[in-house]
């Protein structure tokens, strides 16, 4: 009897010493989040060049494409809820168009859907072009870009998160951004 | 033959053995705190589990979707016409009872686009895509009780696309209400595509 109590308070030392270990995770996962929304962890021009190669599989481009450096790059703090917009501009060194218009996940502009309109809208709403290096809505309408769209949440018929990415041949440059409110 | 003398209970006992006995206290205190809340936030849902196995699904089991299109006020859920649900997918049709006034329907939508709510003509290209693609996706899941896209379109009709996501444009997920205010039908399509 005193062997089966003595069992029972192992057991129940177990489950109190794991949850203060989950209760201490949770608290690192807070203070995580909390420094997440803090305009101390917005990184401008904070990414090296292997990571563009998560970049480009958002496009499905990552093995036939291949970027030189990145211009410019910021990722940008995020609410409670994940509400964030970085972006990323890349100088490739090889882009594969007629690849990438045949799998069908790049396309040629100007863009007819609307979804993929509203998405550029969007995505330029966050201030893209005071950005160095970026594009203005008017160059995105007026030049021969290629455009993919990942990602597009749409609620009703607003946009409420997406990524774009589009790419100037002319100056052989890939713009991305990513955003969600 | 000498045997070890027995420590005293009223001796004082070492600083590390005082620790450890804390230590021993405190985890004992955070176990039987878990397991209190464990238990008394377990047993609600166990019994609901147990509930929902021994019964059908309700009407009032659907209420959310009222919710969801914000017609709660308007209308209540009278019985589950059809029910289907495919793995992470969920296609409902619900007779609720019909509208008193005529706010959902399509004429009067075409003005007020009330609380998402919209006649299928009114929406964009993508989004009117979307609502075929899904009423397309809900029939060939075996829901043929869903309407079709021309159902929907054919003006007696309004749509509420709640959520959608695009995956390279095409359908990844989809939510979205259909409702036939007059006939008293509201169809529910939950779409996840893995």
């Amino acid at each position: 009897m005193r062997a089966v109590r003595q069992w029972l308070w192992i057991g129940v030392e177990t489950i109190g010493g794991l949850s203060l270990l989950c209760a201490l995770l949770m608290a690192a996962a807070i203070a995580w989040c909390a420094w997440g929304m803090s305009p101390y962890c917005e990184k401008t021009n904070s990414l090296k060049p292997r990571d563009a190669t998560e970049i480009l599989r958002w496009g499905g481009i990552e093995h036939t494409a291949k970027a030189r450096r990145f211009l410019y790059s910021k990722i940008s703090r995020r609410s409670l809820t994940g509400d964030h917009a970085d972006f990323f501009v890349l100088e490739m060194e090889r882009f594969p168009r007629h690849a990438a218009l045949e799998s069908g996940q790049w396309m040629e502009g100007p863009l007819a859907d609307p979804a993929s309109q509203k998405a550029v809208d969007f995505s330029m709403s966050w201030g893209a072009e005071g950005y160095p290096d970026f594009p203005s809505r008017k160059e995105i309408a007026d030049q021969p870009y290629l455009f993919c769209f990942p990602w597009i949440n749409l609620h009703g018929q607003r946009v409420t998160a997406a990524i774009v990415m589009f790419y100037d041949p002319a100056s052989k440059r890939l713009f991305v951004v990513d955003s969600k409110t | 033959m000498n045997e070890a003398p027995l420590p005293s209970l009223t001796a004082p006992q070492p600083a590390r053995s005082k620790w450890l006995a804390r230590l021993h206290v405190l985890l004992r205190m955070a176990g039987i705190f878990t397991l209190t809340v464990f238990l008394l936030s377990a047993f609600p849902i166990l019994w609901k589990i147990h509930q929902h196995r021994i019964q059908s699904a309700q009407p009032e089991d659907f209420t959310h979707l009222l919710n969801q299109g914000n017609i709660n006020l308007k209308t209540r859920v009278e019985r589950i016409a059809h029910e289907q649900k495919q793995g992470a997918n969920e296609f409902v049709e619900l007779a609720i009872t019909p509208f008193a006034d005529t706010a959902l329907a399509p004429s009067a939508l075409d003005k007020t686009f009330e609380n998402g709510w919209r006649p299928l003509s009114t929406l964009d290209a993508s989004a009117a895509s979307l609502v075929g693609q899904a009423c397309r996706y809900a029939r060939s899941a075996g829901a043929s009780w869903f309407p079709t896209e021309e159902t929907a379109a054919s003006g007696s009709m309004s749509v509420n696309v709640w959520s959608a996501s695009l995956k390279h444009g095409e359908m990844n997920a989809v939510n979205l209400l259909l409702c036939d205010p007059r006939a008293g039908r509201l169809y529910s399509a939950n779409i996840r595509i893995r």
